[in-house]
């Protein structure tokens, strides 16, 4: 439904440009949960503020159901602007301090919703809709709790009736009790409506619980993308398996920090990313063609893809000349317990 | 964050407000407290204030009631102050929330016509314009106006390039909504407090301009101003120094009291002085 | 990981700001080569409860109860206090480490300056103990980061800074509030990882603040369970995952996402702020 065609998005810095977003594809089905996933920088929020479009991409396309709206603006674009609506990380700063909780969640409303009395009553119904007591109808953002404001924050988004939710974090400025909270009325709200969401997470166990698919960033590039348990439970690519590895265990027998290997260095400047694959720098199988040759991302077994050169492909037959066999034997996906 | 005023607050925003009302309810009341035309001579001449209590604060060389000038000089200073500021605000707010919110082009061009205005000696530049536009209480706040409006802009703009990244503003672009909406509804709300601080500077600095300018005689020839006042006191200054120090001491109350609540006003509405 | 002998011993105390309970009545010790986790939600007065062990708490807040340090009474004295007082050194370590660090003075002058805080050291001798500490947060190439500002780290580097800083003192126990929530996670697993370390080296005592039972999990020996400024579970962390006696316990570990398996449906999470959860054990019938 939601087609993103090799989005590229810069940023002009006092230092310089920086490719924050580097040639992404990826498509998100009807009803689907995407995760996308990646350390901080990684581009993760500047690919979703693209699909908003509050960023334009230096190229590369946004396809809705097949319609370019990548630059569609004003009037052109308004059947478009409802059908893909975003929650925003902070709360208390994606809601306006001066609006009301009703006010708030009927703003979306006001370009199609021309009747007063029938705003107010999709503005009840919204309320009821993600379980917000209607006595708080007339308080305002700081007079409400953190998990009660990104209620308000997902009325307002799920208000013009949207087929794609963009979730940019929606829980990680939440305690966990709130979280859990939350994540249980997005799961909710989806099945109820049909959503689609794309879920930019750094929580691993967070993702795991909500997305579908998931797809991992590093330096502005998807690095793998595929289902879910293939992805969490037995990543392929070697930053995916970092990444995984780090994740806070689910308990004491599953892994302890003092006994596990962790991926050493931090992420290289994007001011100057390095020549080849980007994670050679860090990557424990680095070899030769890593350093001089940019990965691109393709098929790997399980229908998922993967961007390095030392994944397997699906089956030997149809690739025989990419991999080295003594390579692709130290590259078995790591399996974690649950 | 809330603009509400409380009594509980105290010094200078309270301060502010109690002079500034008690102006603004003594130049209404002129009319009543002193009845009949100020220009009109109704008395001895030269009489020294506290000596008749007829004329409480004496009569010119003229023989025109002091106090009675003084009253509906009130009029004139508050109205230019007043008049002038919404001039300066009509301008600078929406030039500085254009220029800020759109940025670019619109940005660039403002800056350098807020530098060019302000380049520009504003006194003479007021002078020119009320010879110019014929001196009338109209030309004169239009003068003063016209020529305080880019600090206004300046601190607009500022304000608004600070919000308008704003999560909510984000929300609101997401929502489509237009950008007068969002400008309008999202951004100036939320960035008004110290402008609004700002405009009661200018109605002070407006009073002293308007001042000045009716001291050189380029003011309303029709109505009592306290500069005028103090204009046609000069060569008495030896002997009735009284015509110049009360419409002096006026002029210092009114700047004052705006000063304090422009004062007052910063301290209360800015987020950061809220937490002190 | 032994070691039973308690180096702090917290009893009855009880915390609050303008009569306000933060804290009512928490008994717990930590024991020196142990990390004890003090584990609650925001509001639950742990970090309170970290700050006045560290005698750091808020001049405000009206402290009562009894905190040993090795035998003696620390309740109630700063820091300089103690030092004065020859008492062993307790240090913090905050969440965030952008906010520790004084964005105008280079790393190196930050940490020289912890170290000469005893009045003993000199300018040489403080320069060579903060290279060392810098070495020992494992920080790479510490002469050349001794001179540069914060703002030249990434936060990673700067939390190792702000441990750095921590061990100038040469402390036996450490207090870390929250110290990878603003992190990455590989970046986070890294710090983590280098707290147990050093703990192990330096023998000392860490106290680990979280609301995080992923963080729990990976490096308590021990946890401490709060909730509304009381302590509700005191247990081995095996224990405690195993399952917590406490109804609350309970519905934190249920509330946590990540437990879905490849097959089934997703697993609802639990709500932690049902009403029958904040009487004591058994209270209710959640």
């Amino acid at each position: 439904m939601l087609t993103i065609e090799k989005l590229r998005v810069t940023h002009r810095t006092r230092n310089g440009t920086v490719l924050a977003v580097d040639g992404v594809d990826l498509t998100l089905r009807r009803g689907e949960t995407l995760g996308l996933v990646g350390e901080s920088g990684c581009g993760k929020s500047t690919l979703a503020r693209a699909v908003m479009r509050l960023t334009p991409p230096a190229s590369g396309r946004i396809l809705l159901d097949g319609t370019d709206v990548t630059r569609l603006r004003g009037r052109a674009a308004a059947p478009f602007t409802a059908r893909v609506q975003m929650v925003f990380q902070d709360p208390a700063a994606s809601l306006d301090p001066r609006y009301t909780v009703a006010r708030a969640i009927a703003e979306p409303l006001l370009p199609t919703v021309r009747d007063a009395a029938e705003r107010a009553r999709r503005v009840a119904a919204l309320m009821d809709d993600v379980g917000l007591a209607r006595a708080l109808a007339d308080r305002l953002p700081h007079q409400l709790s953190g998990g009660q404001r990104q209620r308000v924050a997902i009325a307002r988004a799920i208000a013009p009736r949207p087929d794609v939710v963009v979730l940019d974090e929606p829980v990680s400025a939440l305690d966990v009790s709130l979280q859990a909270q939350v994540l249980n009325l997005l799961v909710d709200l989806q099945e109820r409506h049909g959503l689609a969401y794309l879920f930019i997470g750094h929580d691993i166990g967070v993702v795991r619980h909500m997305a579908d698919r998931v797809a991992v960033m590093y330096l502005g590039r998807i690095v793998e993308i595929g289902d879910w348990s293939d992805v969490v439970d037995e990543p392929a690519h070697p930053y995916t398996r970092a990444l995984m590895a780090a994740a806070p265990a689910a308990n004491p027998d599953a892994g302890r920090a003092a006994t596990r290997t962790v991926l050493a260095g931090e992420l290289p400047s994007p001011f100057a990313p390095p020549p080849g694959c980007a994670f050679h720098t860090r990557c424990p199988l680095a070899v030769e063609r890593c350093r001089r040759e940019a990965p691109a991302l393709r098929d790997a077994a399980d229908g998922r893809r993967v961007a390095c050169h030392l994944a397997p492909a699906p089956s030997a037959e149809t690739n025989p000349a990419q991999t080295n066999p003594t390579e692709a034997n130290n590259f078995r996906p790591l399996r974690r317990l649950p | 964050m809330s603009a509400r005023f409380s009594f509980s607050t105290p010094s200078t925003l309270r301060l502010g407000v109690l002079c500034v009302a008690l102006l603004a309810l003594l130049a209404a009341a002129a009319g009543l407290l002193r009845p009949g035309d100020p220009m009109a001579m109704v008395g001895p001449r030269g009489l020294w204030p506290l000596t008749d209590g007829a004329f409480p604060l004496g009569t010119d060389q003229l023989g025109r009631d002091v106090a009675a000038q003084l009253l509906f000089g009130a009029r004139v200073s508050l109205a230019v102050g007043v008049g002038a500021a919404a001039v300066a605000t009509l301008i600078g707010v929406g030039l500085g929330a254009v220029a800020g919110y759109f940025g670019g082009v619109a940005d660039h061009l403002l800056s350098r016509l807020c530098d060019y205005v302000q380049t520009l000696p504003s006194f003479l530049l007021s002078m020119v314009l009320v010879a110019v536009l014929a001196p009338s209480i109209g030309s004169v706040m239009l003068a003063i106006g016209l020529t305080s409006w880019p600090e206004i802009a300046r601190l607009t703009r500022a304000e608004v390039l600070r919000i308008r990244n704003a999560d909510w503003v984000l929300a609101a672009r997401t929502m489509g909504l237009g950008h007068g909406h969002i400008l309008l509804n999202h951004v100036l709300p939320n960035g008004i407090a110290p402008v609004v601080a700002m405009i009661a500077a200018v109605v002070a600095h407006a009073v002293l301009v308007e001042a000045a300018l009716a001291f050189l005689g380029l003011g309303d020839p029709n109505l009592v101003s306290w500069g005028a006042m103090i204009g046609n006191a000069r060569p008495l200054l030896r002997t009735l120094w009284y015509l110049m120090a009360l419409p002096g001491l006026a002029i210092f109350a009114t700047v004052m009291a705006f000063t304090l609540l422009g004062n007052g006003l910063s301290e209360r509405l800015d987020p950061r002085g809220a937490a002190r | 990981m032994k070691a039973n002998n308690p180096l702090i011993v917290v009893r009855d105390l009880s915390i609050a700001f303008a009569g306000a309970k933060a804290v009512d009545g928490l008994s717990f010790t930590v024991a020196a080569g142990e990390v004890t986790a003090l584990v609650g939600e925001s509001g639950s007065g742990k970090t309170v409860s970290g700050l006045s062990i560290a005698g750091l708490a808020p001049p405000e807040a009206r402290i009562t109860g009894r905190v040993t340090l090795a035998g003696a009474d620390i309740l109630g004295r700063t820091p300089r206090e103690r030092r004065l007082a020859g008492h062993p050194a307790v240090s913090m370590v905050f969440q965030d480490p952008q906010a520790a660090l004084n964005p105008v003075l280079t790393i190196g002058e930050q940490i020289v300056e912890a170290v000469r805080a005893d009045g003993r050291t000199g300018a040489r001798a403080a320069a060579a103990r903060a290279l060392e500490l810098l070495d020992l947060v494992r920080i790479p190439e510490p002469g050349r980061r001794f001179s540069e500002y914060p703002h030249r780290l990434s936060g990673g580097m700067r939390q190792r800074v702000v441990i750095a800083l921590a061990l100038a003192a040469s402390p036996v126990a450490l207090v870390a509030d929250e110290p990878t929530t603003a992190l990455d996670v590989t970046i986070q697993a890294q710090i983590l990882q280098l707290l147990i370390r050093l703990k192990d080296e330096l023998g000392m005592a860490l106290l680990l603040i979280t609301h995080d039972l992923g963080v729990v999990a990976e490096a308590a020996d021990r946890v401490l369970l709060m909730r509304d400024g009381r302590l509700l579970e005191d247990r081995g962390v095996r224990d405690f995952f195993d399952g917590p006696r406490h109804p609350y316990g309970r519905a934190l570990l249920a509330a946590r996402p990540g437990r879905r398996t490849r097959r089934g449906p997703r697993p609802r999470l639990a709500d932690t702020s049902a009403p029958c959860l904040i009487g004591g054990e058994g209270s209710g019938a959640c």
